[in-house]
Parts: structure tokens; C-alpha cells; sequence
């Protein structure tokens, strides 16, 4: 059998084990250690995987990974979504379709502190959801705007899918952090627009509700100063290259416990939950790496990669048309797998013949991850929805998935401006 | 088998502090590093002290991950089966691609043994490699075991205890 067609069967037989349920990383490094071992050696196969392990365990870069989680746990715990959504309704809940607004601002918000674009659904979801439908917000447009704000959460740093592609491609993880700003305070912006469109033809989908006074405003703004404080400290101190990722990891999570303590929501309870859950979401997480790595491996020795760039050079189709196709590709995927899966199994393939047509490593990144969070508000899988019905067990699935549909539109615009106007994205990581 | 859960789930929770602590101990370690950078005094040999850290933080990690069942699987075609036929294709699933991890465990045992024998240590610090590298190993065969437990349990349909 040629490598090629090794490869081939080989990921073949992956998908077939995924969709019956074998976890992720599992399917991937198995797949993998075989078809290295069938083509290599099984010798050689052990000592990769050897090396790849023992690498990906000691490498000082992936400290990011747990130290940034550690910071979002102890900042969820201490309630920060609570206020930042309180704020963000004060300065715009008096609009029409302003408390869906205020749910994607705080959601931006939220999302600087937190990792996860799940984590940041599931708070909006019980923090949002009730007072948009309190006052009378339509199902669609309420459950919507937070299915749809939680997928800012991996565009704004620090960002658990930015971490797995820095890996995953060796692209600096600040920079990766650094160029999702912009385009994720656009993509809110976007979201706003489209929930003003939507209250603009249904006013009824999103009634005013009461106006703040500047005092009011400015006392919401106080509950949440100290975390946008934290946000800029760790965001500040990687893009003027005071520390690494990992030591700002470190500093945010050091700085989320002494928040917490201020707050005077510091106890022994509340460290504990953190920590088990950052070492649970932190053990789910190395599962993938380590077995993409070997999978990594195992498709780099198929040569399908290079056979990809050759086809694609053969047919002297035009850089951007490529790069349009492997889109397009990611968005049906996303119909069918999660991101993380999406991410690992598909960037191996992709990214030496994106990058080798001259597309930058760190915008190729954030329209990847771009793609993987539209996956998650689209039917059948996007775990956002899913998420959110577990929140909302009274919203049927097919009313969230009909109020994320003009946010998918949306997000296919802001992917389209990221590509007509890539310094959005590497502007500041060129700083 | 309720005798075999008893026993990893105290193993669980002895490596799960270790991890929980290794992870404490490292924020700690940066912390210091990062201030006492700025305040021009520098630590030699921090790096080395974090990345050894590192490996008891992500291995029990992973270990802890498979006990609480957290491994992301894909569920959209899973999810429209009987629930026993579901248990059933988890439980081969997870019993298929544990040999994965046991790729892993002989892996990492075999370096543990060449490495020690070559009195592997790290630079700077001159400290020994050799234990976390058996930390490493235990981890993944704590991972095992707790992936062949649930496993079997799916396979038998009986339900993990919380």
C-alpha cells in the first residue's frame, strides 16, 4: 500500500471510530502509532511517541494552557460574568435589542478573562437569558445572541483554540493572542448590528428596557474595573513583551486570586473547584494534543501534505481561491465535528499548503478558529446551542438554531473583511 | 469491579492533589521569576524548575480527565442509539483506543530506563530527570486502568459511581 493510501485508510478508519465514540485524541494517536509504525517502523513508532510525550509534557510554552484556565476558573468563581453583564445592560439596555447587545458586549468580556467559548455560553446563558426574557425578548433573538456571543470567546485572548494552533504549527501563541483583539471586538460590533437590524423590522423582538443614570452606569463600571484591569495587565504585559504567555498565565492567574480576594469571594471551596476543574479541562485538553501530535507525525510521513500543495500548485489556482476552498471545507466539517476535533485533524493538512501559497501562519490561525466557533452555532453539532439548551431547557433546539442564523450571516461578512483586510489581524501582533 | 473503582479513585485523588499542587507550585514559581525580573534580580534555572512541573500538572491531568469521563468524544451519531447499544460501542471504543496510551506507557518506560541509565539531568539545576519521568509513567498507567475500568463498566452496563 503507498503512503498515500495508507494515509487515506487511515483517516478513514479514524472517522469511522470518532462516530462511534472513541474520545478524540484516542482516535487520532491511534490512528496515528499504527500508520507510522505500518510505514516507518514500530520501533521507530515508540520512539516518537515517546519523544512527542515527553516533549509536549515538558515543552515551558503549553504552561499556558493550565495557568490561563486556573485564571478563568477563579475569575468564573468569584461571579465576574454576573457584573460584567450587569454593566454592559446599564450603559445599553435602555436601546431596543440593547440587553441582547449588553449579552454580547459582557460576552466579549467575558471571554478576555476565560478560554472557552462553551464556558462563556453556558455563564451568559444563566446570567443573560433570564432578564432578556424578563422582559419580554423573543426566544430567537435572546437565545441567539448568547449562543452566538459565546463564540468571541476564542477570538479574544486568551484563547484555548489559539493555544492548540500555536502548538499544533508552532505560530507564537502571544501573537496568535495578540491578532485575535481586533477582530474580535469587531466581530461583537457585528453581532450588535445585526441584533439592531433585527429590533429595527421586529421592534417587539427586543423591547427597550429602563435607563440608567450615569451614576448607575459608572457604579456597574466599578464591579468590573479590577478584571479589565487584569485583562490589559496580561494583554499589555505580552504584546510590550514584558513576559511570555505562560508567565502571563501565571501573573492572570495570580492576579485572579488576589480579585477574588478583594471581592471577598476567596475560600478554600472555591480554590478547590477551580483547581480540579482547571485540571480536568487541562487533562481534556493534552488528550487531543498528544494525539494529534502523533497523528501529526503519521500524516506528515504519508506525504499527503506535500501531495496536496503539489495538486493544488498543478492546477495554478489562484492563492485566495485556495484559501476560499479550504474555508468552505472547515464550514461543512464544522456541520459534523467540534472544534477542537475540526482543528487537530484538519490543520496538519492545510497548513503547509495555505502557508507555503504565502498566507501568514497567524491569519491562516484566526480564520481557522474563525471557522471552528461558526461551527458551533451551526446545525446539527454547534455545541453552543447545545449548551444553551441545557441552560434553557424551554427553548426548543430548532428556535436557538433559527435565532444564531443571521449571526452565521454576520460571521460570514467578518470573515470576509479579515480577508479583504488582513492587517486587522496582523496589525497588532506586527507591533 | 467495585473493589478495583475503590482503589483508583483513592489513586485519583492522591495524583489529582499532586497535580492540583504541581499547578499551584508553578504559578507560584513564575510569579516570583516575573517580579523579581523586573526588579532586576534573576532566578538561573527557573525554566527548567517549570517545565518539570509541568509534567506532573499535565499527566495527572490526563488521568483525572479519564476519571471524570471528560475525554471530548463526537456524540451526533452515538447519541441516536439505544442506550445499550450506545454503552456498548463507548465501552469498545474506549477499550480500542486505550491501546493508544498503552503506545504511550511503553514509550515513556523505555526512555525512563535508557535515560536513567545514562543519569539523565536537567541543565542549570543538575536535578535528577529520572523521577518525573516514572511520574509520567505512573500517570499514564493510572490513565489505563481508569480508561479499561469504564470500559468494562460500559461494557457491562453497570454506572460509574460519582
Amino acid at each position: 500500500m503507498t503512503p498515500i493510501l495508507t494515509g487515506l485508510v487511515g483517516i478513514a478508519i479514524m472517522f469511522v471510530m470518532l462516530a462511534f465514540g472513541m474520545p478524540i485524541g484516542f482516535a487520532m494517536g491511534l490512528v496515528g502509532v499504527i500508520g507510522f509504525g505500518l510505514l516507518i517502523s514500530f520501533h521507530a513508532a515508540i520512539i516518537k511517541v515517546g519523544v512527542v510525550a515527553f516533549d509536549l509534557a515538558t515543552n515551558y510554552a503549553i504552561g499556558t494552557v493550565p495557568l490561563f484556565l486556573f485564571m478563568a476558573h477563579v475569575l468564573f468563581a468569584s461571579g465576574i460574568g454576573q457584573d460584567l453583564y450587569d454593566f454592559a445592560a446599564r450603559l445599553l439596555g435602555h436601546r431596543k435589542g440593547g440587553l441582547a447587545m449588553a449579552t454580547v458586549g459582557a460576552s466579549a468580556g467575558f471571554a478576555s478573562v476565560n478560554a472557552s467559548s462553551l464556558a462563556t455560553t453556558a455563564t451568559m446563558g444563566l446570567v443573560a437569558l433570564p432578564e432578556m426574557r424578563k422582559h419580554g425578548y423573543s426566544p430567537a433573538l435572546s437565545s441567539g445572541a448568547v449562543a452566538a456571543g459565546g463564540t468571541i470567546g476564542s477570538l479574544i485572548p486568551p484563547s484555548g483554540m489559539f493555544i492548540i494552533y500555536g502548538i499544533l504549527t508552532e505560530t507564537s501563541i502571544g501573537d496568535m493572542f495578540a491578532a485575535g483583539i481586533i477582530p474580535g471586538i469587531l466581530l461583537a460590533l457585528f453581532y450588535m448590528v445585526v441584533i439592531g437590524l433585527r429590533c429595527w423590522i421586529n421592534p417587539a423582538a427586543g423591547p427597550a428596557g429602563p435607563r440608567f443614570t450615569w451614576a448607575e452606569r459608572l457604579a456597574g463600571f466599578k464591579r468590573t474595573a479590577d478584571v479589565i484591569l487584569l485583562f490589559c495587565f496580561v494583554m499589555g504585559g505580552i504584546l510590550w513583551g514584558w513576559f511570555t504567555p505562560t508567565e502571563a498565565g501565571a501573573m492572570g492567574a495570580f492576579g485572579a486570586l488576589i480579585i477574588a480576594g478583594i471581592r471577598g469571594r476567596l475560600s478554600w471551596t472555591s480554590i478547590k473547584t477551580a483547581a480540579y476543574d482547571t485540571l480536568r479541562t487541562t487533562g481534556m485538553i493534552f488528550g487531543i494534543l498528544f494525539g494529534a501530535l502523533v497523528f501529526n507525525a503519521f500524516i506528515t510521513v504519508t506525504t499527503i501534505p506535500l501531495n496536496i500543495v503539489g495538486w493544488v500548485t498543478e492546477m495554478s489556482l489562484s492563492p485566495l481561491y485556495v484559501l476560499l476552498i479550504v474555508l468552505l471545507v472547515y464550514f461543512f466539517l464544522g456541520m459534523i465535528l467540534d472544534a477542537s476535533a475540526m482543528m487537530t485533524l484538519t490543520v496538519p493538512l492545510f497548513f503547509p499548503l495555505i502557508t507555503g501559497l504565502g498566507y501568514d501562519a497567524v491569519l491562516f490561525g484566526v480564520l481557522v478558529v474563525r471557522m471552528t466557533e461558526i461551527a458551533l452555532i451551526t446545525p446539527p453539532v454547534g455545541m453552543n446551542v447545545y449548551v444553551l439548551s441545557g441552560v434553557a431547557r424551554d427553548i426548543p433546539l430548532t428556535t436557538i438554531f433559527k435565532g444564531t442564523a443571521p449571526f452565521v450571516v454576520a460571521d460570514v461578512l467578518h470573515v470576509a473583511l479579515l480577508l479583504a483586510v488582513p492587517a486587522l489581524v496582523l496589525w497588532l501582533p506586527s507591533l | 469491579m467495585t473493589a478495583i473503582e475503590t482503589i483508583l479513585r483513592i489513586l485519583v485523588r492522591i495524583s489529582a492533589a499532586i497535580g492540583v499542587a504541581s499547578l499551584l507550585a508553578l504559578m507560584a514559581l513564575t510569579v516570583v521569576t516575573v517580579t523579581f525580573r523586573a526588579i532586576g534580580i534573576a532566578f538561573p534555572g527557573t525554566y527548567v524548575l517549570a517545565e518539570l512541573l509541568l509534567i506532573p500538572t499535565v499527566t495527572f491531568a490526563l488521568a483525572y480527565a479519564a476519571w471524570e469521563g471528560a475525554h471530548t468524544k463526537v456524540e451526533l451519531l452515538i447519541q441516536t442509539f439505544t442506550k445499550c447499544l450506545s454503552d456498548g460501542s463507548n465501552g469498545l471504543m474506549l477499550l480500542t483506543g486505550t491501546v493508544f496510551w498503552v503506545f504511550v506507557a511503553m514509550a515513556a518506560i523505555e526512555e525512563a530506563i535508557r535515560r536513567g541509565r545514562q543519569g539523565e539531568m536537567t541543565p542549570l539545576l543538575d536535578i535528577p530527570v529520572a523521577p518525573f519521568r516514572w511520574i509520567m509513567v505512573s500517570a499514564i498507567c493510572l490513565m489505563i486502568a481508569i480508561c479499561l475500568l469504564r470500559a468494562l463498566q460500559f461494557l457491562t452496563g453497570r454506572e460509574a459511581s460519582k
